[in-house]
């Protein structure tokens, strides 16, 4: 299910004194299968642009195309609901969400909305318990007799349950630990490549997008500035710089040594494993001369 | 030499919990020095945050803040010592603007209105958030709100301002700024600091730091006898600075270098050297 943004802006509050330009401009493909990853500064559009992904804000221009559905900006467009299971968002902080005396009922809530039945409801939330790594007995429990980290989990299994093609992360690693940061990450990207789930990643981590995304879109103010692979993307760290972003700490190395010997590493150094290459390529030659 | 915080020997358990949160911790920070505490999710930390102000009650050892020991009739006076940030503003907004809410605590302390007034703009100058006085804070992003969130603390001039994993959800450049903000409130006005966090940041800009694993503090130390733990840091589920992993991965690799590289700037000259050397 593709997704297309067409000349896409939004207006919060438009026609009121607190009108305020959000998004303007905004050309995206987001192609079936994809892992694309959005950075951006606090404030620069990222958390309106997601929402426009199952129609939770719509356009006030241009069109969003998500699948077989267009969303026109400035008509208000009804029955979303079968918009919203095939999009699922995963919101920062999404175990403040949970409500349910269960882990179960709470899984099943989001599935049984859609119209599934009880029993094929539960027999997800097994399967979407397993998936992010928890336990069955987990099920029985009150959600909040669980730890933040497992709580997350049970969050995001809910919204695994109702089957969503595409999944949308608003920053799912915000507050959690190095360890379940990697873990919840590492998730993810399993489920990406076993069941070809697009992903769009909404993070303030240049090391995520570095290492998980297939594509990068770069915002700032409201507009996409960059667009490209996260080799494109991060080979020129100036301009990265000049908008105030961070570049991953491997870029960053490569740049400061290159520009003290004077000779380009031969690596994108994305990631400790390839900046390790690199430097053992560069250094075995240097030694050869 | 000023104590700020006194902790000594406290345990505490949750209801309906076979382990104790907190197993004998004992720690103290000084006067206008700013305490990291690491450790994993569910480690302790957090616990820590809520005992120093009354949010909970040790079940055994005792609390001093500024001098004053911490128990049911002193509470109202240490919480007037301390600030606390937390980790997501949503939960701290009371006003609806953002100047009602810097202005909440001042209120219920009785300040008097001009120095209210005074006091709420240069809090909100302080975490530049000057232009937003009467904006909705529900409207805010994220780090706007946590840097309102901030402001609302520094307004009620505490002596100690805890942070816990206050900067977990800005961006690096917000979360540099509010740093920036509290390394100067340590410096200007002596403010004691203690941040609970992951953030290897915020560890690097702690004169100490502590770590904790399963309710205990398991290390001490400046953040570079910290760091030189190493593998013994990440086994308790934390990280470590890029240098030194990519340091550590270069020497097993066989690349011969020497130093312990807790910056990049560091490992990049001494690559650097032995690029000339070759």
């Amino acid at each position: 299910m593709d997704i297309i943004f067409k000349n896409v802006e939004h207006r919060y509050q438009a026609q009121t004194p607190f009108e305020k330009r959000a998004l303007y401009d905004i050309d995206l493909e987001i192609k079936t299968g994809s892992y694309v990853a959005v950075i951006g500064h606090t404030g620069s559009g990222k958390s309106t642009l997601l929402q426009h992904l199952n129609g939770l804000l719509q356009p006030t221009k241009g069109s969003v195309t998500i699948g077989d559905r267009t969303i026109v900006g400035g008509k208000k467009e009804k029955n979303l609901k079968p918009l919203r299971k095939k999009v699922g968002i995963v919101f920062q902080f999404p175990e403040h969400q949970l409500f349910e005396e269960t882990v179960e009922k709470d899984i099943c809530f989001g599935p049984i909305n859609f119209g599934v039945s009880e029993e094929e409801a539960k027999r997800k939330a097994k399967e979407c318990l397993s998936l992010v790594g928890l336990p069955e007995e987990v099920l029985t429990k009150s959600p909040f007799e669980l730890s933040g980290g497992q709580m997350r989990r049970v969050a995001i299994a809910g919204v695994l349950a109702m089957e969503p093609e595409v999944l949308v992360l608003d920053e799912p690693t915000a507050g959690l630990d190095p360890r379940g940061r990697k873990e919840i990450m590492d998730m993810f990207a399993r489920l990406h490549q076993q069941k070809q789930l697009t992903i769009v990643l909404v993070t303030h981590s240049m090391e995520d997008a570095a290492r998980y995304a297939d594509e990068i879109v770069i915002m700032n103010k409201g507009t996409i500035v960059k667009k490209g692979t996260p080799e494109e993307i991060f080979s020129d760290v100036t301009s990265l710089m000049e908008l105030g972003l961070d570049v991953p700490e491997t870029v960053l190395f490569k740049h400061l040594l290159e520009s003290k010997i004077g000779e380009a590493i031969p690596s994108t150094c994305l990631t400790i494993e390839e900046t390790l290459q690199g430097l053992q390529t560069l250094f075995a030659r240097v030694k050869k001369k | 030499m000023e104590i700020a915080v006194r902790v000594q020997d406290v345990s505490f358990q949750y209801a309906n919990q076979s382990d104790y949160a907190l197993k004998n911790v004992s720690f103290h920070v000084r006067t206008g020095e700013w305490l990291t505490i690491v450790g994993h999710n569910g480690s302790g930390k957090s616990t820590i945050a809520k005992l120093l102000t009354g949010l909970l009650q040790a079940e055994k050892g005792r609390i001093e803040i500024c001098g004053i020991p911490l128990n049911e009739e002193t509470i109202w006076k240490v919480r007037e010592q301390i600030g606390i940030v937390f980790q997501n503003p949503d939960n701290q907004f009371v006003g609806t603007t953002v100047q009602d809410d810097v202005a909440f605590g001042l209120e219920n302390r009785g300040v008097p209105r001009e120095e209210m007034t005074e006091r709420i703009n240069e809090a909100l100058k302080k975490v530049n958030m000057e232009s937003f006085l009467e904006h909705e804070p529900h409207r805010l992003s994220g780090g706007q709100k946590q840097r309102v969130a901030i402001a609302s603390v520094i307004a009620l001039r505490p002596r100690i301002i805890i942070l816990d994993e206050a900067t977990s959800m800005l961006d690096p450049r917000g979360k540099k700024e509010v740093l920036a903000v509290i390394e100067q409130l340590q410096k200007e006005r002596q403010i004691t600091v203690i941040s609970i966090t992951h953030d290897l940041d915020e560890v690097a800009k702690a004169d100490r730091v502590i770590v904790m694993n399963k309710g205990m503090v398991v290390e001490e130390g400046t953040p570079e006898q910290i760091f030189a733990h190493g593998e013994k840091l990440e086994e308790l589920g934390l990280d470590l600075p890029f240098a030194v992993k990519l340091s550590k991965r270069l020497k097993d690799a066989g690349f011969p270098l020497t130093g312990d590289h807790l910056t990049v700037e560091g490992l990049v000259n001494e690559l650097w050297t032995l690029y000339l050397k070759m």
